[in-house]
């Protein structure tokens, strides 16, 4: 593994009003791993993907992404840098067809018309149903669906690192399922990837190293067999003691 | 009944130009939610500045009075794209100044910063061009054209014809291109679309610039059936943007539908009882209000509680 | 300024105001004095309306000329008198308030600016195209003014009589705006749904702020057509609309502010009068400008230099320890165990997402219920909809005997459910103390005349409502900052104050939106003993909550969600083994855990479907 890190985060402080919603986050993720950061709601989990996106601003610390301080970048320039995130809640644009979502995600680049068709046949390749549904308004689709474009939609931008805010979130138990096939076919495939989750089993048995996120804080880190067998993290979700 | 179809030709042209005026409001507001409650000053601007170009192109300086044939098309085609540019650049101007600096404070306080930047922008004009109405005669000359019966003046045409074709472009743009997705990405959300590579702040200042372009046409292709003067914007404006209220401030097609729907309230009821329009339109909002707050083709957008 | 010090103020300006016009006869001199009277009036009530009720209005112009020409009709065609005349403009334009208020039921922000504006336009085009009424711009000749003693007004007696007017404004508008109604509308203005979820109603507010702001208007047109003895159509323009915004926006939203904004503009229009451009160009630059550098008025620049000058003047009275603990209205009413709220097949949609899916439940008195399930879930849905916020598709909720589906959040509210929110909607700008007391805002008996005119059954109460709320806050521990910004507060402490204005409508069932949400660890404990002291006053807990340490403690019964259904309810116990509540909150355990990171990816999505 090279010595710098794909990406590094150093005593990361970010502020909403008189809410600190991180209190000094340090986090590293390196090239080919799969890194997941679990915690409860209102840890401070999508405000960290965030702040690595460029949507919020750092009160303090660093964000390093291949050895550059990226801390004051603007969020467009930094997809063209090579983060991709794939937002809590999908965000895909509703009135806008499946096919025109996936060319949103390559807005950015430069790439050749042969290329991007090329990229768009590697999707399917992974989201089959995504080419049955290439003309139909996003909005029409179910969660899982959505979900499944909003990750073809971030990998279309060819990222060096992708970032998977809540993949789970709010979809039938099946659907997670296919969803978490679809993270370890990602795995295989050798991206990088930061999940966070709320399912902590399902995110660690993916995951090579995890973080454990609350309230700000980073309260444990380390492999990811080693924390799933930690028995402090059935407690935090479940307040069983 | 020939008295009908000639208020249906009037009523067009002048919807035409509301609903041009409708989609600059639209397309501010589906950005950044907010519109410029200055609009009519810029558009007024704009026309005076354009009518000087007219002037100056035809060797008049700049407080002469223009014959119809001091008029070209080519001459108004050259003026009108001054005042397009010019207005553009004053839409970028308004967004930093005015806009920019309120965004997400409370109470409004865009609203007053734009009407202030229109009122300046209304005095300096008044400064130098005067109070009085300027007379400007239609490139297409005065000769009416009989449609069944109807006299129509081939300005009127000209204004359905332009206002149609510019919203068909935009629309095309809109729903085509690759930049008119990447602004309706921004219109949906402004993380999403980030996320994409776009630059959202340059998408914002365009719809600034466009919307304050869209001002300027119009303006300029009213003035030769109406006049120009620095005082002409405030009723366009108005109505405009309660075409865009009817339509649906945030759907494009609603605002243009909303814009060539009042235009023909207004020329019929005119044609009935001209001292009632501005009531009926005024009405006409309050109705629609009440049945469909968003607007014919709005969609109601949830609060988050 | 506050109470003594207040009293000698309006004592010395309505002594400067009886002395003024014996210390210079220059008519142009009395008029100016006139002038800021008259613009003050008009700017005293539309700042109830902007600066506290948040409504912007562009179209007070009409509302100027809706007195204007009452008075001027009444007395020139009818004959009236015209002190009567006089009256019956502001009662005019009081009713051509609640017309231009009729629209703010149905938009907000910008569009409701727009139809103001229109008003106005149309105001405008009717008085100068109706000719055979208005007159147009020639205008109405011979508008009678007021007399004394058999003589007509003049200069003098005008400044006096806007000067009587003026001081008698400003007491009912100070003593309003001190009182319950003051509080409502900076209610209404910061967080509407947080107003309605304590009993104000707040599209009377609006309406109310709408005709106080159109009656001193209306006056202000009446005083301005009698004391010229005529009127035209040119008086009424855009231009004055925009001029009375900006004597409230310039001077700020204390009540001082207006007085401030219609000195300093009426003075600067008659100095500029000669120059229109320069005039007009001015008002642009500091409509767009004040903003800047004054965001909170002349009025709140000088409040923050003299507390930086001063800082001594602006420490806050101590409020005097409560006596006595604070007790709940009407406890005894309801037994406990009994049936409060039974909700049957509550279905909500939006498109394909189904947030709330024929949920049933029946939550007791006396018992502290829990609503659980991971993000998602549909459990601040299902609360919006039992507050009134969100109306369900279909379903059922009889709430303490009462069907409350279809009622309004402020008619629910009323009925005894309180409740706070996810995202706290405080009242940020006001004080912790006052924040309670708009909860109390339904407890007070006192009607809008009774505040209006400052009697002392108004007093009385407000009293009892500071004495009050600051039990609530003694019960919470918050004693110590009645007097402070609510929204400067820590976080934790800011959900706390929420909690006591929810406690303060003197609910029956509270329903509680993830309180603990941005608490540490240790306010989250503390919070265990507060939701226990709360239902230990006899008040039925709703709670939505992620913390299960929280909810495991304190819970009588919990309710599980997910996807929007009830996937269990029952002890806390019970749910903690429940495998369906386990499997929702961690994920189904994967049946070899340790074969993920080795086994061959899923060829196929179709194929990992087959799992399960």
């Amino acid at each position: 593994m090279a010595d710098i890190p794909t990406l590094r985060i150093e005593a990361l402080q970010v502020r909403y009003g008189a809410v600190e919603a991180l209190k000094g986050v340090s986090i590293e993720v390196h090239a080919g791993e799969v890194v997941t950061m679990i915690g409860g709601n209102g840890a401070g989990k999508s405000t960290l993907m965030k702040a690595i996106s460029g949507l919020e601003g750092a009160a303090a610390g660093r964000v390093m992404f291949e050895g550059r301080d990226i801390t004051r970048m603007p969020g467009h320039q930094r997809v063209a840098l090579g983060i991709a995130q794939c937002p809590e809640g999908r965000q895909i644009f509703p009135d806008q067809t499946v096919r025109d979502n996936l060319m949103l995600g390559a807005y950015h680049r430069a790439a050749s018309a042969a290329q991007i068709a090329a990229d768009l046949e590697a999707q399917f390749a992974v989201f089959p149903l995504l080419r049955e549904r290439l003309h139909q308004s996003a909005g029409t689709m179910s969660g899982g669906e959505q979900q499944m474009l909003a990750i073809a939609r971030a990998l279309m931008s060819r990222p060096k690192l992708l970032l998977l805010d809540e993949p789970s979130l709010g979809l039938a138990p099946l659907m997670v399922k296919d969803i978490f096939g679809v993270i370890r076919q990602l795995k295989q495939r050798g991206i990088t990837l930061l999940l966070v989750e709320q399912m902590a089993n399902q995110a660690l048995a993916v995951a090579d190293r995890g973080y454990v996120l609350e309230t700000g804080n980073i309260i444990m880190q380390g492999g990811a067999r080693e924390l799933r067998r930690d028995p402090r993290i059935r407690a935090a979700y479940l307040g069983e003691h | 009944m020939v008295a009908i179809l000639q208020a249906v030709f009037s009523g067009l042209a002048l919807g035409g130009i509301y609903a041009l005026v409708a989609l600059g409001f639209n397309i501010t507001h589906s950005t950044t939610k907010t519109l410029n409650f200055g609009q009519g000053e810029l558009l007024a601007a704009g026309t005076v500045i354009a009518v000087s170009g007219v002037m100056l192109l035809a060797g008049k300086g700049m407080h002469g009075t223009l014959d119809p044939q001091d008029v070209t098309l080519w001459r108004y085609a050259v003026s009108l794209l001054i005042s397009v540019v010019v207005l553009g650049l004053l839409g970028v101007l308004l967004y930093y100044t005015a806009v920019r600096p309120f965004i997400g404070l409370g109470g409004l306080s865009w609203v007053m910063s734009t009407l202030g930047f229109g009122i300046i922008i209304q005095n300096t004009a008044l400064a130098i061009w005067g109070p009085s109405a300027m007379v400007i005669p239609s490139p297409l000359g005065d000769n009416v054209i009989r449609i069944g019966g109807a006299g129509v003046l081939p300005q009127e045409i000209l204004v359905v014809a332009a206002s149609v074709v510019v919203m068909l472009c935009l629309d095309t743009v809109m729903r085509k291109t690759k930049i008119g997705k990447a602004v309706r990405a921004v219109a949906h959300n402004k993380n999403a679309a980030t996320l994409m590579g776009i630059n959202v702040p340059a998408v914002v200042v365009l719809a600034f610039a466009i919307s304050s372009s869209l001002a300027g046409l119009a303006g300029l292709l009213i003035a030769p059936i109406t006049t120009a003067s620095v005082f002409m914007g405030l009723s366009i404006a108005l109505k405009a943007f309660s075409a865009a209220i009817v339509g649906g401030l945030n759907n494009a097609r609603g605002c243009m539908l909303g814009g060539f729907l009042l235009g023909l309230v207004e020329s019929m009821v005119g044609l009935w009882h001209a001292e009632l329009r501005e009531i009926s339109i005024f009405m006409l909002i309050i109705l629609v209000l009440v049945l469909k707050p968003e607007g014919l083709l709005g969609t109601r957008v949830a609060e988050k509680v | 300024m506050k109470g003594r010090a207040h009293l000698l103020g309006v004592a010395v300006v309505a002594l400067a105001i009886a002395a003024a016009p014996f210390v210079t006869g220059n008519g142009f001199y009395l008029k100016v004095l006139f002038l800021i009277g008259v613009n003050y009036l008009a700017a005293a009530g539309l700042n109830v309306l902007v600066g506290h009720t948040g409504q912007k209005s562009l179209g007070h112009a009409g509302l100027f000329a809706v007195g204007a020409y009452t008075t001027a009709l009444l007395t020139t065609r009818l004959g009236w008198n015209p002190w009567l005349a006089f009256v019956a403009a502001g009662v005019m334009a009081g009713l051509f308030g609640v017309l231009i208020a009729l629209p703010a039921l149905r938009v907000k922000g910008p569009a409701l600016a727009m139809v103001t504006i229109g008003f106005g336009i149309v105001v405008e085009k009717v008085v100068s195209e109706w000719q055979d009424v208005f007159a147009g711009q020639q205008g109405i000749y011979g508008v009678l003014s007021p007399s004394w003693g058999g003589r007509a007004f003049g200069d003098r007696e005008w400044v006096w009589f806007v000067g009587v007017l003026g001081l008698a404004t400003h007491l009912m508008i100070r003593s309003l705006l001190r009182g319950k109604y003051g509080r409502a509308f900076m209610a209404v203005n910061t967080a509407e749904v947080a107003a309605e979820s304590v009993g104000i109603g707040v599209y009377r507010s609006k309406v109310l702020a709408f005709v106080i702001s159109a009656v001193t208007c209306g006056l202000a047109g009446a005083l301005i057509a009698q004391q010229n003895q005529y009127i035209s159509s040119d008086f009424i323009t855009f231009n004055l609309s925009i001029f009375f915004l900006l004597i409230v926006l310039f001077g700020g939203s204390s009540v001082y502010g207006p007085l401030l904004g219609a000195i300093v503009l009426t003075l600067l229009d008659a100095f500029l009068a000669r120059w229109p451009h320069v005039q007009h160009f001015t008002y642009g630059a500091l409509l767009l400008f004040a903003l800047y550098a004054m965001p909170n008025g002349l009025a709140g620049w000088i409040a923050g230099l003299s507390r930086r000058l001063f800082p001594a003047l602006a420490k806050p009275a101590a409020v005097p320890p409560p006596d006595g603990a604070w007790r709940l209205r009407g406890a005894e009413i309801l037994a406990a165990e009994r049936p409060l709220l039974a909700a049957r097949g509550l279905f909500k949609a939006y498109g394909g997402v189904v947030p709330t899916n024929n949920v049933d439940m029946e939550l007791k008195t006396g018992h502290i219920h829990s609503l659980i399930g991971p993000n998602g879930a549909g459990k601040t849905t299902l609360l919006n909809i039992l507050s009134g916020i969100v109306p369900p598709d279909r379903g059922s909720i009889e709430f303490n005997g009462t069907d409350i589906v279809g009622l309004a959040p402020n008619r629910i509210a009323r009925l005894g459910l309180g409740r706070t929110f996810q995202n706290l909607k405080l009242f940020a700008d006001m004080t912790v103390l006052d924040n309670v007391q708009v909860g109390l805002h339904r407890q007070m008996a006192t009607g809008f005349l009774s505040a209006l005119l400052g009697l002392p059954a108004a007093a009385r109460a407000e009293r009892h409502a500071a004495a009050e709320a600051a039990q609530i806050l003694d019960f919470l521990g918050l004693g110590d900052k009645a007097h402070e910004r609510a929204g400067s507060l820590p976080y934790g402490l800011q959900r706390r104050v929420e909690l006591a204005r929810a406690l303060a409508t003197h609910p029956r069932l509270l329903l509680l939106d993830e309180p603990a949400a941005g608490l540490n660890p240790q306010e989250t404990r503390e919070l265990v003993d507060v939701i226990a002291k709360i239902r230990d006053l006899g008040i039925t807990v709703l709670l939505i909550e992620h913390h299960m340490d929280l909810v495991m403690a304190i819970s009588d019964h919990v309710i599980v969600l997910d996807y929007g259904e009830k996937i269990a309810e029952g002890r806390p116990a019970e749910i903690q083994r429940d495998p369906r509540v386990i499997a929702a909150y961690l994920g189904a355990d994967d049946p070899d855990p340790d074969a993920g990171d080795t086994r061959a990816p899923d060829a196929h999505i179709a194929s990992a479907t087959t799992h399960g």
